[in-house]
């Protein structure tokens, strides 16, 4: 351990040893000016962990990617603190990051010589790179990963009174059901992000009537570093993020050994957003009409002409102008256009008849000022995106009928993209791939959550789910759901939706059963549901990697259950899990199966000890033992034990500052996580993670 | 300031501050907890429900929860009960539900099946939910007194965690 990771550790210590012998207290309310007292919130929460090989890294590939992230450990922090007096309420949060025992640079050499050789001994006809290039890959993927950082993520000051809400500062926001503008916490994808700027929220009762309307303006606000991989985001330097950390200088070397140093550059360039919401209604009927347009920076010209006056051949030159005039490569969709106008109009009817309810939206979008592919001698654009305009419609009811409870929901979009955030997932040495899962607006979906969406099935679609609900008794409930759509945007030539021809067309059917019983006055529980999905292409295809001919999208099989027995006492014991059997032949030519079980056993109402199973033989679980032939099954076991612990209260110091631990040592699979249509790819885990909340 | 050095820094002042503020820190609420920020938020029914208009009359239990968290729903039929338990005494339940643009078009559906028959509050934009519970733990609740007080938080449940919670609300409502 480092000087400087013994001198952090005994800090933590010396937190934590001071704040567990504090004496009991019982409020943070301190006394305040005119009499009302300054309420004072503090939410900390701190993870310690440390990552072992996770078994990711195919020692044939060479890719730094998948190899420093093993063996190292980091301690992220998030320190929120509120104050509240009389109307007003000020915030901030503090997130910091600190690793320890990271791939240093010398040992990445030493790492890249290792695998060369090791490649070169099994096959001496293999391909391989230059020592130093890999190398100088090693370099470029450190240069944004594992950089200690402290930083006020969230900032912010507000007043609050009957019909006027201000804030200044960081805020979450979303208009319509997502449609137009939603930036929301997600944890399931370590997602955090909000608007810096100013938003204002009015409302106004008028006899029967409501009316209310929301303004804001502000630049996008994504985390900087991310807790999965370690990877830092760096800003163009906004005056609204102040304090955020800089992106660095990237070295790497020349054959001749001589260090190359390239410029700073920025992985995001800050996106800025204006948009509101009017409403009015009475209680039976609201209508709400929202807009929202996303303004992103581009140096396209700037940089082109920059380019065009550098000698040929000149590199530093050609740096210089990616410093100055940052530049990405664009991606298709929400992301190719530097200006997304959406708009929206809906009705809510919160009653019908005392029996049920009804939501509909109708979207607009215009994609405006494409991205530029050319400039001519006088710098003027010769090559633009030509512009695009989509449509989207939803609609969602609900009824109850008795026991019966009826959801009907259906959406049709045309060419309708979600706002993508303006971040560089290409480039080496600066590129931050990890956040291209970050947008700022989220569709709302027809489906269950975990569905894995294939490419972009939301930007041309029809379709529609209906889930029933029956109430058999009043401990047991049966249901089960029916899910049609029809896209063209899953297959991947035609993300853009370019054409609606059948070639594209892609016909899923998603369904499911399950059950849902309750006994011992609620103490024991069981749900459990088994379903399907298919989804097939309207013309076949060759090129999959399946034999020969296949009309398969995708297909799944699944049991999901989640079964909660009371013992005796405070004690139950509890079953978690699902078991699936996929086929996905555009990536894999066979069918495979994953699952997890999770026994716990809790003694409420503090202490839960959990072990964990999970497999999968998805090609290349494990790439080291996958071999060439990736019909080759491959079992791979991933095991694992948790402890939790929940003071359940805040009555006294050491309650508060010890809230809640989360202590996880062992294995946990690679998985796509999906919320709302938005995936994330998390690398498998294997380690130790402690997670201590304290709530002051 | 580098980070290694801020965190250094940090942390043992962190630590010195907590410690040597030790024992009891001055109330002002008879319920002994820090006020309850205020807000305003949709009902499931289309009206608007303001916190601060129970101040006074009610013990109020806000319920963070999502159809999409497993222990909220198996926790609710709990809160139901204690619910209709207490009721006539001036306790109130106001549930706030997370679910975002994945998920909304299932809150009615659920509140009918769980016969939540208490006041369901819409927090789509999770303002709310970052306010009491910013690092967004489901299901997590917050006891308020009748004096607008917050007098118990707790995140998560496990099976049994129901009669810590009717402990917690009877004595707030015998205060």
């Amino acid at each position: 351990m480092s000087s400087s990771s013994r001198r952090a550790a005994a800090a933590l210590a010396v937190t934590l040893g001071s704040l567990a012998i504090a004496p009991a207290a019982s409020a943070l309310d301190l006394p305040g000016p005119a009499g009302e007292p300054i309420g004072l919130d503090v939410t900390n929460t701190t993870v310690v962990d440390y990552r072992w090989d996770n078994r990711n890294h195919d020692p044939r590939a060479f890719n730094p990617r998948p190899i420093v992230d093993d063996d190292y450990g980091e301690w992220i922090n998030r320190l929120n603190v509120q104050a509240t007096w009389w109307r007003f309420r000020v915030g901030v949060r503090l997130d910091s990051a600190l690793y320890y025992l990271t791939t240093t640079r010398t040992e990445a050499q030493v790492i890249a010589q290792k695998q060369i050789d090791a490649v070169k001994q099994a096959d001496p006809n293999a391909q391989v790179p230059q020592t130093i290039d890999y190398a100088n890959r090693f370099y470029n993927e450190l240069n944004t990963r594992f950089l200690n950082s402290i930083y006020p993520a969230k900032l912010y000051v507000g007043y609050n009174q009957p019909g006027l809400d201000v804030t200044i500062g960081d805020f979450y926001a979303q208009l319509g059901r997502g449609l137009v503008l939603s930036v929301r916490k997600i944890d399931e994808l370590a997602i955090d992000t909000t608007i810096r700027g100013g938003k204002v929220v009015f409302d106004k009762k008028l006899g029967p009537a409501r009316i209310g309307a929301t303004l804001l303006a502000g630049q996008m606000n994504p985390l900087r570093f991310d807790e999965v991989s370690g990877r830092r985001l760096h800003g163009a330097g906004s005056p609204l993020f102040f304090g955020f950390p800089d992106a660095k200088p990237a070295t790497t070397y020349a054959i001749n050994g001589q260090p190359i140093v390239a410029e700073p550059r920025p992985s995001y360039l800050e996106d800025t957003i204006f948009g509101g919401r009017v409403e009015g209604g009475i209680d039976a009927v609201q209508f709400a009409a929202n807009a929202s347009v996303l303004m992103r920076k581009s140096f396209t010209e700037e940089n082109l002409a920059c380019k065009n006056a550098c000698p040929t051949g000149d590199s530093t030159c050609v740096d210089r102008c990616y410093a100055q005039f940052p530049e990405f490569t664009v991606l298709p969709g929400g992301r190719s256009h530097n200006q997304i106008r959406t708009f929206s109009g809906s009705v809510n009817v919160p009653s019908i008849a005392g029996i049920g309810d009804l939501y509909v939206e109708v979207a607009g979008q215009q994609l405006r000022d494409g991205h530029v592919g050319a400039i001519d001698a006088q710098g003027m654009a010769t090559e633009r995106q030509a512009d695009v305009s989509g449509y989207a419609v939803y609609a969602n009811a609900n009824f109850g009928l008795g026991k019966l409870q009826l959801s009907l929901e259906a959406k049709h979009n045309r060419k309708f993209f979600p706002l993508g955030s303006n971040i560089d997932v290409t480039t080496p040495g600066y590129s931050a791939p990890e956040y291209s899962v970050v947008a700022y607006s989220a569709p709302p979906t027809a489906e269950p959550i975990y569905i894995e969406p294939i490419e972009s099935p939301n930007v041309c679609m029809t379709g529609g789910r209906a889930t029933a609900n029956f109430k058999y008794s009043e401990h047991t409930s049966v249901y089960g759901w029916l899910g049609r759509y029809r896209s063209w945007t899953e297959v991947p030539t035609n993300d853009l939706c370019q054409s609606m021809d059948d070639q594209f067309r892609t016909d899923t059917w998603d369904t499911a059963v399950g059950v849902d019983m309750s006994r011992e006055q609620g103490k024991s529980h069981a749900r459990a549901w088994i379903g399907m999905r298919l989804a097939e292409r309207a013309v076949p295809t060759l090129g999959t990697r399946a034999p020969g001919e296949t009309d398969v999208l995708y297909y799944e099989g699944y049991i999901r259950y989640d079964l909660v027995k009371h013992i005796k006492g405070p004690f139950s014991l509890q079953l978690q899990g699902f078991h699936r059997n996929r086929y996905l032949p555009a990536t894999h030519g066979r069918v495979w199966n994953e699952g997890e079980n999770y026994t716990a056993l809790h003694w409420s109402p503090h202490l839960s000890a959990v072990f964990g199973y999970e497999y999968s033989t998805r090609p290349g679980c494990q790439p080291e033992l996958a071999g060439e032939d990736e019909f080759k099954v491959v079992l791979c076991h991933y095991l694992s034990g948790g402890l939790t612990y929940r003071s359940g209260s805040t009555d006294t110091w050491a309650s508060r500052l010890v809230n809640t631990v989360n202590l996880f040592v062992g294995q946990r699979r690679g998985a796509i996580r999906c919320v709302s249509g938005v995936c994330r790819l998390f690398p498998p885990f294997e380690g130790a993670r402690l997670e201590i909340v304290s709530r002051f | 300031m580098n980070a290694r050095k801020a965190h250094v820094f940090g942390a043992a002042i962190a630590g010195l501050l907590l410690s040597s503020c030790g024992g009891e820190m001055p109330s002002a609420k008879a319920g002994g907890g820090a006020t309850a920020p205020d807000f305003t938020l949709p009902s499931l029914d289309g009206k608007q429900v303001r916190l601060s208009d129970y101040k006074g009359n009610s013990v109020v239990l806000i319920d963070f929860w999502s159809t999409t968290c497993d222990p909220c729903m198996i926790e609710m039929p709990h809160l139901v009960d204690l619910y209709k338990k207490h009721k006539d005494r001036g306790f109130v339940v106001l549930a706030v539900s997370a679910d975002g643009p994945e998920s909304r078009a299932q809150v009615s559906s659920v509140v009918r099946s769980k016969d939540m028959i208490f006041p369901v509050l819409l927090d789509e934009e999770t303002v709310v939910t970052a306010r009491y519970n910013p690092k967004r733990e489901l299901p997590f609740t917050v006891l308020i007194s009748k004096d607008g007080s917050i007098v118990h938080k707790r995140g998560g449940y496990t099976a049994g965690d129901e009669k810590t919670l009717s402990a917690e609300v009877e004595k707030a409502l015998a205060e």
